[in-house]
């Protein structure tokens, strides 16, 4: 047998494999996209002459997060990190996670809404508000949103309902998944980065979205009154998508 | 043409293979090097037949001290480099092989973390009132074999699903932020979980410098970061604390909170006017010896 004849026969088998990781990786990449927007401008030059260096850590760990869970996740900061961009984009998002500046912010109508500031790349941010992303979603089903901000769980919030995630805490009847994170008050930065590398770190090792919340409440936070909440389903395992349940979880 | 047609046969399974190492994440490196955002912080280090034997004993110790659920247990040893520790982490399973928690221990085999997997529901028992929550608390730090000395920081906590209880490490009359034992409760006062972080602290430094001098350097830092909205920012406290230095304004810092704790001077700034719609604290942490900026924290 050739040299040439050799190499034949390792073409099909090689060429199978190439396209078996290019086709399933495309197919689960293109179908569930998350977005991570991360105001870096408020808290950064332009608006301040240093860095805050915690903020791009978070927006790292939560791009790769979303990527373990296997969504397309892309993440904007800047001027890509938009109200418009924002509201452009979360109708096809499955994923999503924001850390920027957040309150209930008094809307046009005259009435108050859960909200956080765009970015802009410059210091003058404007408010996405909940009513504007419920509005673009338009009850479109969500996976894991993660709301790195001020007052984003508060028991006021208007957040969750913005995509379709009831507030609601389910155990034995799952309710879809998905599950919504998000800080209560106030909150220092340090805390929410040690909060929020403790649950992706625990997702990453297949606790269910539930049982990594809880892990990551038992972190060492520099605030002993530091608080989060969620909503959604405990036990899903935070995959991309329709339903995957954890078997292991309890 | 027998070796070819085994190279053609296991190519493809090799090839799989490495589809397969590359999805599940395979670490890039092993050892002692340090955390980087966007990865994981726990790794499995190897654990000894022995020690994992020891750590499912303390594991059903602890279980039957704090009423955690479980009929068999899973252990794994994690090299913990966001939090600068190893640990033995022990998993318990129900009769369907389902995690219903999870139990750590350092390894010098004291309980670092203990945690009762699920929601507990409101309305399965009365809920009990602030005044009950510390001392039903220390009842179950006691039960896991740990300690709590001081004034106790009790707080309705959501994310707790009832009530979190705080003992902050204190040394030498001054706070060791982040330190201590916590633990949490469901409404009803039903065991949730329970923390214990006790990292080392460096020397304090022999001469430190006065309150006044730490809040100059503070102020003289806010205006160089804050230019003109400088004179939006006030201080509202100036104060001795261990710390955990951290990269909040230093792009050479460590990814993760330092490990050794320094004593720092405190100062924090509350803003006003419009730097408040994007920043609303500040704070700024500056050795206690030499005035030199260890880190510090925003709340945006």
């Amino acid at each position: 047998m050739s040299r040439v004849r050799w190499w034949r026969r390792l073409v099909p088998p090689l060429l199978s494999a190439v396209l078996l990781m290019a086709g399933s990786a495309a197919a689960v990449l293109a179908a569930y996209p998350a977005s991570v927007d991360v105001n870096r401008s408020g808290f950064n030059p332009p608006c301040d002459n240093d860095a805050n260096v915690i903020v791009p850590k978070m927006q790292a760990a939560a791009k790769a997060a979303y990527a373990r869970l296997g969504h397309v996740a892309e993440d904007y900061t800047g001027t890509q990190f938009t109200r418009a961009a924002t509201l452009g984009r979360t109708a096809a998002d499955w994923g999503y996670y924001v850390h920027s500046h957040g309150d209930f912010y008094l809307n046009a109508d005259g009435r108050r809404y859960t909200g956080f500031r765009e970015d802009s790349g410059d210091c003058s941010q404007a408010v996405v508000f909940s009513k504007d992303i419920k509005a673009k979603r338009a009850g479109r089903q969500s996976n894991l949103v993660f709301v790195s901000t001020c007052h984003s769980a508060d028991a006021g919030t208007t957040l969750p309902d913005a995509f379709a995630i009831a507030k609601t805490k389910s155990t034995g009847t799952p309710q879809g998944p998905e599950f919504y994170v998000g800080y209560l008050g106030l909150q220092w930065d340090s805390d929410e980065w040690v909060f929020e590398q403790r649950f992706w770190n625990a997702l990453a090792g297949g606790k269910s979205v539930g049982a990594s919340f809880d892990v990551a409440m038992l972190g060492a936070f520099n605030s002993p009154t530091f608080d989060a909440d969620w909503w959604g389903t405990y036990h899903w395992s935070g995959a991309a998508g329709p339903w995957t349940l954890c078997k292991t979880c309890s | 043409m027998n070796r070819i047609k085994y190279l053609a046969r296991v190519v493809p399974v090799i090839a799989l293979a490495g589809i397969g190492l590359v999805a599940v994440g395979v670490p890039a490196s092993q050892g002692g090097d340090a955390f980087v955002a966007g990865g994981r912080s726990t790794r499995p280090v190897v654990l000894p037949a022995s020690a994992a034997d020891q750590a499912r004993a303390r594991g059903r110790a602890l279980a039957t001290a704090l009423g955690l659920p479980g009929i068999s247990q899973r252990v794994a040893r994690l090299d913990d480099r966001f939090d600068h520790r190893t640990y033995d982490e022990v998993t318990s399973l129900d009769a369907a092989g389902r995690e219903v928690a999870i139990a750590r221990f350092t390894t010098d085999g004291r309980v670092a973390m203990a945690l009762v997997l699920g929601w507990h529901a409101a309305g399965r028992g009365a809920p009990i009132a602030e005044s009950a929550a510390e001392s039903r608390g220390l009842g179950f730090v006691r039960a896991a074999g740990l300690d709590a000395a001081g004034r106790a920081v009790v707080h309705e906590s959501a994310g707790a699903g009832g009530w979190s209880v705080a003992w902050p490490r204190v040394v030498d009359g001054l706070p060791v932020r982040g330190d201590g034992v916590r633990v949490t409760l469901w409404a009803d006062g039903a065991f949730h979980g329970l923390a214990r972080a006790e990292r080392p602290l460096a020397a304090t430094p022999a001469r430190p410098i006065a309150a006044g001098a730490a809040r100059t350097l503070a102020e003289e830092w806010a205006a160089r970061r804050f230019d003109g909205s400088a004179g939006g920012l006030r201080v509202t406290a100036v104060e001795r604390a261990w710390v955990a230095p951290n990269d909040a304004f230093s792009p050479t810092g460590p990814d993760a909170p330092a490990e050794t704790l320094r004593l720092a001077w405190v100062v924090r700034f509350e803003a006003r006017g419009p730097l408040a719609e994007r920043l609303r604290l500040v704070e700024t942490w500056l050795d206690a010896g030499d005035g030199s900026l260890l880190g510090g924290d925003m709340v945006e």
